[in-house]
């Protein structure tokens, strides 16, 4: 039997309970197929390779959450006093040291002032939108890097290429070259160093110049160096039991396992439970 | 790293004194330079913690803490960053200044050089600069990333590169990449000439910190819950996790096997798997990893049944390397992140190709999550197959990951490069806070 992943306590009376309702099965939704398999067909001829893309709302939902709780520093939010000192008067603070003494903001919430200020400094809401946390390494504004890339070069000295050619010393003068030639010389000339086979194609070393722009670009933002999520490779995904790769599927919630054996474990506490 | 260490006598450094200072999440190192002589850093856990019993310790009291079970942390460092004062100072009170302190120093004849990690919100970097200079009133100071002072070493001697024994070692190094796998995250640094690339900078939000607690909570689903025990977790996984050469084969030689079956490579434990002998804080304030002995747990298993265990025992099998695994893959839990060789790549792809051979050949990782093993073998083997053949892919570790940045800074302070960089309290009233900031971020440049 069939009863879309609810489970229904035996009771006399009908109550109306969240969790689930009658709705109109109108074909297969790329989600909700293996959620609601109206046979058991269906649910095996589920796509393959599943990545993270087309998971379920609620596996999203449960993945996300699991990644918070990794994240977070010790098991939950614990608040450990500074031990008091005995016979000490309070020492004296300047306005500003006594500010940051007192302040109880955590890393979050620097970082979402930052980013409220970042986008009120670039003008306008769609900005702020473009640098929202959540899911979007990716989105980088556009139009911000080209600004600072176009301001960089008019903050530095330019120098003069050609002059500094020559100069192999590390001696800190103003302007020294970027890169410092070599410092042994090359080896001696050997006749089969024309040799097609042997050739080693080097690129050549970027100019002074744009050494110069490279170094003096400024730094970036937090989450504008957050390494991107590119969707190359399928993602592996394992079993939930017991490590291995996950190669069969729950059929009501969807979570992996490696085989029956682990299978049989995840079902004694397999529950779908309304909001999880 | 020798070469590196020399004192400098081009440099008599202003204030004689200069306190080194490499404020980690997990812990900072601490050393006060004088004159030319680099002491051995002090390496004192970042944190303010509680045990079961409620008894606070402090800092470095934490070695007098007997039992680690449920101990609870209190950080002043998050996600890498200086955040918390109230504790930060706490800390930095009884540790740097206080009666108990190793060296006395007296601020306002010192120098501090401390450490930060890349791309820092501009309102913590300037909390902190007003704390130096309007707390402490350091007579002098320079903050700058972490990353950078792995440059002030001998870095070719790391590589074992053959060279002329004429030819000094030249600090800072002239390229160099350098990835710190910390705490908080790991971050990928390219570096010309001590000066980062900051276009270049990418960072991986997966460091100890979240390996612990992937390890923690792989065990309480398999074993029993050791949530709240993310202190003996860790020092699991320290002992215990390696970074695996070939994952497929690893976790094939792991797995228990269909329903019935007794894979051979399961029952004896193909090597992979190790016994861990939880602290139980009256007789062993140690846990102790001891290979699997599969006759061993029939045994305890007989002895569990009478109710005469005396040990507590986990078997690790796949957790020993699925865990480390996150920092090459964070997908694997489904983190939308690139692993560390992608973001390696992400991170050249931002520079122009003639500086991928150096930077390539020249890749240092450094920071406490860098010392599993495996680590550079594996990074260096995923480097190869991403970037171009010609390029040559050298990746070294230094002989001490945690604490290669302190002796980069305290070499630095003795090298004539910090006298362009550093900050006087005279400038600092005069300029401000806003000025400085700029300062710093300019860095190197400055002429």
């Amino acid at each position: 039997m069939n009863n879309f992943g609810v489970i229904e306590l035996a009771s006399a009376k009908t109550t109306s309970a969240p969790g689930w309702a009658y709705v109109p099965d109108t074909g297969i939704l790329p989600g909700s197929s293996a959620l609601q398999p109206a046979n058991r067909k269906r649910a095996r001829n589920a796509p393959a390779g599943v990545t993270v893309g087309d998971l379920t709302a609620r596996q999203e939902a449960k993945i996300r959450k699991e990644i918070e709780a990794l994240e977070r520093d010790g098991g939950k939010d614990i608040s450990i006093p500074i031990p008091a000192k005995s016979g000490k008067a309070p020492a004296k603070h300047t306005p500003n040291v006594r500010k940051i003494l007192q302040s109880q903001k955590t890393f979050s919430n620097h970082l979402d002032d930052f980013l409220a200020i970042q986008a009120q400094v670039e003008g306008g809401p769609a900005a702020a939108g473009n640098n929202r946390p959540s899911n979007a390494s990716s989105k980088r504004p556009a139009n911000k890097r080209d600004a600072t890339a176009a301001s960089t070069p008019t903050g530095s000295a330019k120098p003069t290429p050609g002059i500094q050619e020559e100069d192999v010393t590390m001696a800190d003068v103003d302007l020294p070259p970027v890169l410092v030639g070599q410092y042994r010389p090359p080896p001696a000339a050997h006749p089969g160093d024309n040799d097609p086979l042997l050739a080693s194609r080097v690129p050549d070393l970027p100019s002074d110049e744009e050494l110069r722009k490279l170094l003096a670009h400024p730094p970036l933002t937090y989450y504008e160096t957050r390494g991107k999520w590119e969707d190359n490779y399928p993602t592996r995904v394992f079993c939930e039991v017991c490590g291995y790769w996950g190669r069969v599927r729950c059929m009501k919630c969807g979570t992996r396992v490696c085989a029956l054996d682990c299978l049989e474990t995840h079902r004694e506490e397999c529950v779908t439970r309304y909001g999880l | 790293m020798a070469g590196g260490r020399k004192p400098k006598v081009a440099a008599p450094a202003r204030p004689q004194n200069t306190l080194v200072l490499d404020n980690g999440a997990w812990t900072l190192k601490a050393g006060l330079v004088c004159g030319g002589s680099i002491p051995e850093p002090r390496v004192i856990p970042n944190c303010i913690a509680r045990d079961r019993s409620r008894k606070i310790y402090v800092a470095s009291e934490l070695d007098k803490c007997r039992d680690f079970s449920e101990i609870q942390f209190r950080r002043p460092v998050e996600k890498g960053y200086l955040v918390n004062w109230e504790a930060q100072k706490e800390i930095w009170d009884q540790e740097l200044f206080g009666d108990k302190a190793q060296f006395k120093c007296d601020p306002s004849e010192t120098r501090l050089m401390l450490t930060e990690q890349p791309n820092a919100l501009p309102v913590l970097q300037t909390n902190c600069d007003q704390i130096v200079f309007e707390e402490y009133g350091f007579s002098s100071y320079y903050r700058g990333i972490g990353s950078t002072f792995n440059a002030y070493h001998d870095l070719q001697s790391l590589f074992r590169t053959p060279k002329d024994a004429l030819t000094a070692a030249n600090t800072p190094a002239e390229i160099m990449l350098v990835v710190d796998s910390g705490f908080s995250h790991t971050t990928i640094t390219p570096l010309l000439g001590g000066r980062p690339l900051h276009s270049a900078i990418r960072r991986i939000d997966i460091g100890g910190k979240f390996l612990t607690n992937y390890m923690a909570r792989l065990i309480s689903l398999r074993h029993f819950d050791m949530r709240n025990d993310l202190y003996i977790v860790n020092e699991m996984k320290e002992a215990s996790c390696y970074v695996s050469a070939d994952f497929k084969s690893d976790l094939e030689r792991t797995w228990k096997g269909t329903r019935g079956e007794k894979r051979e490579d399961y029952v004896s434990g193909a090597g992979i798997v190790k016994d861990y002998v939880l602290p139980d804080f009256h007789t062993r304030h140690k846990g102790i990893l001891r290979e699997y002995d599969p006759a061993q747990h029939a045994k305890s298993r007989k002895l569990a049944a009478t109710g005469h265990s005396e040990e507590d025992v986990l078997t690790l099998r796949n957790e020993r390397f699925t865990v480390p695994e996150l920092i090459f893959r964070p997908s694997d839990v489904g983190m939308r992140q690139p692993g560390l060789a992608d973001a390696i790549q992400q991170s050249l792809h931002e520079l122009p190709i003639g500086l991928w051979p150096g930077l390539l050949a020249n890749i240092v990782v450094v920071g406490g999550s860098s010392l599993f093993d495996g680590f550079i073998q594996r990074l260096q083997k995923e480097l190869v197959q991403l970037v171009p053949d010609d390029c040559i892919v050298r990746v070294a570790r230094p002989a001490d990951p945690i604490t290669n940045t302190w002796y980069g800074a305290a070499n630095m302070a003795n090298h004539p490069n910090i006298e362009k960089v550093v900050v006087t309290k005279q400038e600092y009233e005069e300029n401000g806070s806003a000025w400085i900031a700029r300062k710093f971020s300019t860095g190197l440049l400055t002429p």
